[in-house]
């Protein structure tokens, strides 16, 4: 006991000695840190009074101390925060407000969230006969990005990519290149920004997120001084341009698909007897179909596609839904289902799976070959219904030769043919799961 | 008994960087330019001179079981000041080494040092491992940072050696610091072979 009260306080000495050198330090240190901010920032600030061509002032009595640049201020608040965007950019207090000839001269401590943490700038916008532009932009704060690479961002040459930005392209809000996914030629820097589009991937390659940053933060100062009524504008969203779907349906693999899926599982057999050879015969054959491409969605996002086809044969019914699965390994999951209604009983018959290009060659890739898809072939109304689940979910382990007897309950056993790709079987009961609720929906199962 | 073997040792014979494999993570990502690579090395020095004499000076009053949170605390009071004294007079450099200058705490070369050698030998002696030490850590940064700023931007300390005539930016980039460090220990590897080579045929010779 005593021992471990002499270590203890011993300890506790240690601690206290290293808190007070600590402070002492600090308190030594701190009156050049705040020197070196207030500094920083009057620097900051005349950096950003000057006219980004010229190089000359734009306002005659810049100041110089504390006291004239408080003289200055516009709004602040005592928060420490103006203004707070969307996407967790920043307007600190205080911001200042400068006046010269008809001209306003907005200058705002802004932050946009970067690599590592804030990146904080102090930006000035002009507002002269009702016209706002982004003058100029000092970086004060980018310690935490990448040295190297996102901490180019301070370079000269790559601030000036985010100089004199006019009113068009604040309006239609700031991005970066990478982002508006465009390749803008170097000549033509000035007329992509009153598009609110700016290059920054040939200056700063592979710092996208310190450039983003650096937008957003103008953006959120544009959203602020519309809402103080400087700039009655309105202003547009900014978001990440989709990328372009570049894919061509090629008709044939799925009028194959379409004749491959309806042979019987049991019987070998086609279940019509006038096939479809052509893409037109398909089209007869439309049963539901939506404009928008999609017949239905899922809770768990897989989807039908539009078109569904319907077939009738004697007494048989066979629909064929295009589905995708959404939660597949690297994307969706798209195959074709057929589904036999006969005497009101369904079932599912085949399945072929079409797209699974996103997922892991040898593992979830799988899912193409013949052994793995039988496994989903011959599901009755009573697996139908009670929802399809693969066997390593359902947690239960399926005898090889007990396959039928646990597709009654909807289990499908994939764990044998595709080991460690329970995510890619997952997305095509998921799908298929969601094929059997759309054909609830259309009435033709209770 | 003051040895200054304790000296040479650190920063050749069992160079942190290039011969132990130690601190590694500083030295992959501070080196992207030859300025950095020395304030960082210069940084570490500092943090490892002063621990170590305040630990050799301690290593009697400090029970054995709780030596390492000592050692942690002294290390990183130290760093603080570093950090705080960097950062009001050397406002520049502080901005570019960012991060890396408080996780000096757990570069495990100060650790190591306070753990292996400080807490068991004098203060003199620990000064000179710190500064062998130290200076060897800071030779191996500048060194790769000179290569890397060299051949990804053509210049060393930002004064242009050639320029713009033969740039490979990668070399900046984080692959380049794993290149750059695997080529210079493979190249400080075969000059440390061919030396215990020549001194063994030299030895069976006699």
């Amino acid at each position: 006991m005593k021992q471990h009260l002499k270590t203890g306080l011993i300890l506790a000495v240690f601690m206290l000695a290293s808190g007070l050198l600590v402070s002492i330090v600090y308190n030594l240190v701190s009156p050049y840190l705040e020197e070196g901010d207030i500094a920083n920032t009057l620097k900051a600030i005349e950096e950003v009074l000057k006219d980004p061509t010229s190089g000359s002032l734009i306002i005659s009595n810049v100041p110089k101390d504390k006291k004239t640049l408080d003289e200055a201020i516009w709004k602040e608040n005592p928060d420490g925060i103006l203004y707070t965007s969307s996407k967790g950019a920043k307007v600190y207090s205080p911001s200042y407000m400068f006046k010269e000839d008809g001209k306003e001269i907005y200058v705002l401590t802004v932050s946009g969230l970067g690599f590592g943490g804030e990146v904080k700038s102090i930006i000035s916008l002009i507002k002269e006969s009702n016209e706002l532009k982004l003058n100029k932009i000092e970086l004060l704060d980018y310690s935490q990005e990448t040295p190297g690479l996102g901490s180019k961002i301070g370079e000269e040459n790559v601030k000036s990519r985010f100089f004199n930005i006019p009113q068009t392209g604040l309006t239609s809000g700031i991005r970066v290149d990478k982002d508006a996914r465009v390749n803008i030629p170097t000549e033509a820097l000035d007329s992509y920004k009153e598009q609110g589009i700016v290059k920054t991937s040939d200056v700063m390659t592979g710092a996208t997120i310190t450039a983003r940053a650096v937008a957003d933060s103008i953006n959120a100062a544009v959203e602020f001084l519309n809402q103080e009524g400087v700039l009655k504008a309105e202003l547009k969203e900014v978001l990440p341009e989709p990328i372009e779907p570049q894919e061509e349906v090629d008709w044939n693999v799925i009028l194959q698909a379409i004749i491959r899926i309806l042979i019987d599982s049991k019987t070998g057999e086609y279940l019509v007897s006038n096939i479809p050879t052509n893409v037109r015969d398909l089209e007869s054959s439309i049963w539901k179909e939506n404009p928008d491409g999609v017949l239905y969605t899922s809770s768990k996002g897989a989807k039908v596609y539009s078109p569904s086809y319907k077939f009738t044969e004697d007494s048989k019914e066979i629909y064929i839904l295009n589905i995708a699965g959404s939660r597949g390994f690297g994307g969706e999951v798209k195959s074709l289902v057929s589904f036999v209604k006969e005497n009101d009983a369904l079932k599912l018959n085949k399945i072929e799976v079409l797209d699974y290009s996103q997922e892991t060659p040898g593992l979830g890739s799988k899912i193409g070959e013949e052994k793995v898809k039988e496994r989903f072939y011959s599901i009755p109304l009573p697996g139908l219904i009670s929802g399809i689940k693969v066997d390593k979910d359902a947690g239960v382990s399926v005898p090889a030769e007990a396959l039928d007897s646990y597709k009654e309950q909807g289990i499908v056993k994939t764990s044998d043919v595709m080991t460690g790709a329970t995510i890619t079987a997952r997305a095509v009961a998921d799908s298929i799961n969601a094929a059997v609720e759309f054909l609830k929906q259309e009435g033709v199962i209770y | 008994m003051a040895d200054i073997k304790n000296f040479t040792n650190g920063l050749i014979k069992n160079n942190p960087t290039f011969v132990q494999v130690l601190g590694i993570c500083p030295t992959l990502a501070t080196t992207t330019s030859a300025k950095n690579a020395l304030g960082m090395g210069l940084a570490t020095l500092f943090a490892l001179l002063l621990s170590n004499i305040v630990i050799s000076l301690i290593r009697k009053i400090v029970p054995e079981n709780v030596r390492i949170p000592i050692y942690i605390v002294v290390i990183a009071s130290f760093v603080t000041v570093i950090d705080l004294l960097m950062h009001g007079f050397l406002p520049e450099l502080w901005e570019s080494l960012g991060i890396f200058i408080p996780l000096i705490v757990v570069n495990c070369i100060i650790m190591g040092r306070a753990e292996a050698f400080a807490s068991k030998n004098g203060v003199v002696d620990s000064i000179f491992d710190a500064l062998g030490n130290g200076l060897g850590f800071t030779g191996a940064l500048f060194l790769v940072g000179s290569v890397r700023e060299l051949i990804g931007n053509g210049s060393i300390l930002g004064i242009n050696v050639w320029g713009n005539t033969f740039k490979i930016p990668l070399l900046i980039l984080a692959p380049g610091a794993f290149l750059t460090l695997g080529m210079l220990l493979a190249m400080f590897n075969t000059i440390g072979n061919a030396k215990k080579n020549q001194k063994k045929k030299a030895g069976a010779k006699k």
